[in-house]
């Protein structure tokens, strides 16, 4: 087993399918992108919405959350090949089935799955910001929208940006699910190459790939919290000289 | 889902036993497999008195588990019990009857991992003998000779590859089919654009040509065929005839030709045809005459 | 009387579900005056104090400020226009510098230059003995000083009524000083001062009236001489024989 592994001929061979895993990766890094734009539209409106008196929009809000959280992310991926075609093609009434393009089916299956989550992210956020800082606000005279703008979002930026990156590499690392709906993604391609070959090195270059852009992510997550936790005087103390003028 | 996630797992395992060296903790087979090197004879088979299998567990007619049973059922299952037989010097009936082969279920992807570290004596699952294939395993002559062509839903009202223009077809992942395809267009010199999306399982394949996410899935005949129905139709087309083997760890000459030797009895006796019909699977002879 | 009324409350009454926190309050207050509201713990005495300014909102009753009556409409306009609220745990904003957090509101909403309203940010800092601390964060700040940025930041936007709400509760003892020094010199303004708070040497100093609330309604009310010295009811005889001694 071991010189199986390390058979020169068959890294050569899975090597020789790596312009398909480039296109493969070329897919994830553009669903991923794409995917978590929509994921934090979703994600900053629905966790507004959560903190939102507005009881009928805050029921719309957990419906949607607790769904997308509580099915797996494989059968919405299901989903989107599967069932929203039919929808489509039922509403249109088209003599033909109509097909969502690969890139479509990912990024909103990763995208509405992941916004539930960065919804709970920025609501717990927001609710972890004590709420004298609202009342603080509205004294001085700020409206609602003001108060969030200018003094809970700031706050809750900071300590949601970590688990907001988690997020982030969990989307990314889930764009490998498209693999079974024929995604043409990284993932696809790998499972198409060890498929064909029998050779686990194939996996073993997508493992490299996939960790060449989330162990950075992984790594930001770490700056994050450490930024998070760390006391602001201390990042002022560089740039003091405007500050030091006024006193 | 499952499956997937059982093969993935499964590489990974076998990953990281190559890795710390880990070796089979079974006692029964240790004298042979101390050493993964070590290559099981029929003498090692005989004393531990089974025949481990690769086979296939989803398609009809080839390697199917019958879920009634829980038994593995097909032609291709049937080969293996015909090794069995003559490995253990008794009738095919009587090799069944005392369950003389252990069947494990096998992937494209899972196949020649589990030849590798020894899980295996042989892979009888719709292996197709390629030269590239031969580097890295043994291989027994053919038992199954199975030409490629296409699925289709009748509604497209297409008969060949040649009316497939701007089509999207499906093949088996880990399969040569693709190849075969090109080849075949190559050959009829067809002006004809398609693109291929591989899938996992013959059965995805068929659901997304029945749901018009594909326009046609192609594999082997007797594949397709256990598909068919009322919608579905099987094209005029017969190409890339592939020569199906038993697989086996690459270096074991010795089981690689016993099992070659016992093919050609089976052949000549007329047992394999026998089997063929049972199954509902093309002889050689109505092989070569589509062509 | 009612003309120069700053602060006008009407058959104000809160209810908290089935707690009845306020009931039918009535109060005139002159502009300058300087009230102390007293009581024991669940007399709704802070509650009252929140209705003013709306962040609680009124079951029923009214509120007017300069004759205008405070609504679900106007509460955030009157809140900017008006008044000014000191909490008892500060609220100062954690991401802004001591001085950010004075020129926010009058930048923001007041449309001041921003330049300007640093001077004057830093003309109140002064005034609170905290200029050193102008490019500091509320978190590197005492108790003490945080409550006395947060006094510097309310009078920032020159409001005409100042709400304190228990100020000092939350202190270590011997801070409570540095803060009721700022407040007694504030006292000496025209603002219209409302406090809650428990310090009854500071009431006595600088209070024109006094009024006790026990279970949601108002008991006692006159200037500190006669609450404190001649009380008329058995409840407030008791609480403060409790807390002087």
């Amino acid at each position: 087993m071991l010189e199986s592994l390390l058979d020169p001929w068959r890294w050569e061979r899975s090597l020789q399918d790596f312009p398909d895993y480039l296109e493969g990766f070329g897919m994830t890094l553009r669903v991923t992108a794409a995917g978590w734009l929509i994921a934090m539209c979703i994600g900053i409106l629905l966790g507004l919405i959560s903190t939102k008196q507005n009881k009928a929009l805050k029921a719309v809000s957990r419906i949607y959350i607790q769904f997308f959280q509580n099915t797996p992310i494989t059968i919405q991926f299901f989903f989107f090949y599967v069932g929203v075609p039919a929808i489509i093609k039922q509403l249109f009434h088209m003599s033909k089935a109509y097909r969502l393009s690969k890139f479509v089916i990912g990024i909103f299956g990763v995208g509405l799955y992941h916004g539930a989550y960065i919804a709970e992210v920025i609501r717990s956020g927001i609710e972890a910001v004590p709420g004298g800082q609202k009342e603080a606000a509205l004294s001085q005279g700020f409206t609602e929208n003001q108060a969030m703008a200018y003094v809970i979002l700031p706050q809750t930026l900071k300590m949601i940006l970590p688990p907001l990156t988690s997020q982030t590499l969990a989307l990314l690392k889930n764009t490998s699910t498209l693999a079974m709906v024929v995604g043409l993604d990284l993932m696809y391609y790998a499972d198409k190459s060890v498929g064909y070959t029998g050779y686990f090195q194939g996996y073993l270059i997508a493992a490299a790939m996939y960790f060449a852009v989330c162990f950075p992510l992984a790594m930001l997550v770490k700056v994050f919290e450490r930024n998070a936790a760390r006391n602001p005087e201390l990042k002022r103390k560089k740039k003091k000289s405007r500050g030091g003028g006024l006193i | 889902m499952k499956k997937r996630f059982l093969a993935v797992m499964t590489m990974a395992v076998m990953a990281l036993a190559a890795l710390t060296g880990c070796g089979d903790s079974d006692g029964a087979s240790s004298a042979a497999s101390g050493d993964s090197s070590a290559q099981r004879t029929v003498e090692d088979i005989k004393a531990e008195g089974v025949l481990k299998v690769g086979a296939k567990s989803d398609t009809i007619n080839i390697g199917l588990i019958n879920t009634a049973t829980g038994e593995y059922e097909g032609y291709d299952v049937d080969v293996a019990y015909e090794m069995a037989a003559k490995i253990f010097g008794c009738t095919y009936e009587e090799a069944v009857a005392n369950h003389l082969v252990e069947f494990t279920s096998v992937t494209a992807k899972t196949r020649g991992g589990l030849l590798d570290n020894g899980e295996l004596d042989c892979v009888i699952a719709s292996f197709t003998v390629t030269d590239e294939r031969k580097k890295s395993w043994n291989f027994t002559q053919q038992y199954r000779l199975e030409p490629v062509t296409f699925l289709v839903n009748k509604e497209a009202g297409v008969q060949t590859l040649a009316d497939m223009d701007g089509f999207v077809i499906g093949v088996g992942q880990g399969t040569t089919t693709a190849e075969l395809i090109e080849e075949y267009k190559e050959a009829k010199g067809l002006d004809v654009n398609y693109e291929i999306q591989d899938f996992q399982y013959i059965s995805d394949g068929v659901a997304a040509l029945k749901t018009g996410q594909i326009d046609a899935y192609s594999v082997d005949r007797t594949g397709l065929f256990a598909y068919m129905d009322d919608t579905t139709m099987l094209t005029e087309d017969a190409f890339g005839v592939q020569e199906i083997g038993i697989a086996l760890k690459l270096g074991n000459d010795e089981l690689t030709q016993f099992m070659d030797n016992a093919l050609t009895e089976l052949k000549e006796s007329g047992r394999l045809d026998e089997l063929k019909a049972k199954w509902g699977i093309l002889t050689d002879e109505e092989v070569r005459a589509m062509e | 009387m009612e003309s120069n009324a700053i602060i006008r409350i009407e058959h104000l009454r809160k209810r908290f579900g089935d707690l009845q926190v306020l009931d039918n309050i009535n109060l005139n207050i002159k502009k300058g005056e300087k009230l102390v509201i007293l009581g024991p713990s669940g007399s709704g005495k802070s509650t009252l104090i929140r209705c003013i300014n709306h962040l609680e909102k009124p079951t029923s009753g009214e509120i007017y400020i300069e004759g205008e009556q405070v609504t679900q409409k106007n509460w955030i306009r009157m809140s900017r226009d008006h008044m000014a609220m000191v909490f008892q745990q500060f609220n100062l904003y954690p991401h802004k510098t001591v001085l950010q957090n004075l020129t926010m509101a009058p930048v923001k909403l007041h449309k001041v230059p921003k330049k300007e309203a640093e001077a004057s940010a830093m003309e109140y800092l002064e005034r609170v003995g905290l200029a050193n601390k102008a490019d500091a964060y509320p978190q590197n700040l005492s108790g003490g000083q945080q409550q006395r940025v947060a006094i510097a930041r309310a009078l920032v936007t020159h409001p005409d009524i100042i709400l304190f709400d228990e100020p000092t509760s939350a202190l270590d003892p011997e801070m409570v000083n540095e803060v009721l020094d700022v407040m007694v010199q504030l006292s000496k303004e025209d603002i219209t001062m409302i406090c809650v708070t428990h310090e009854m040497g500071f009431a006595r100093q600088v209070a024109d009236r006094v009024i006790f609330l026990d279970s949601a309604k108002i008991v006692e009310e006159g200037t500190p001489e006669e609450v404190f010295t001649n009380p008329k009811s058995e409840r407030t005889k008791a609480f403060f024989s409790k807390i002087l001694h």
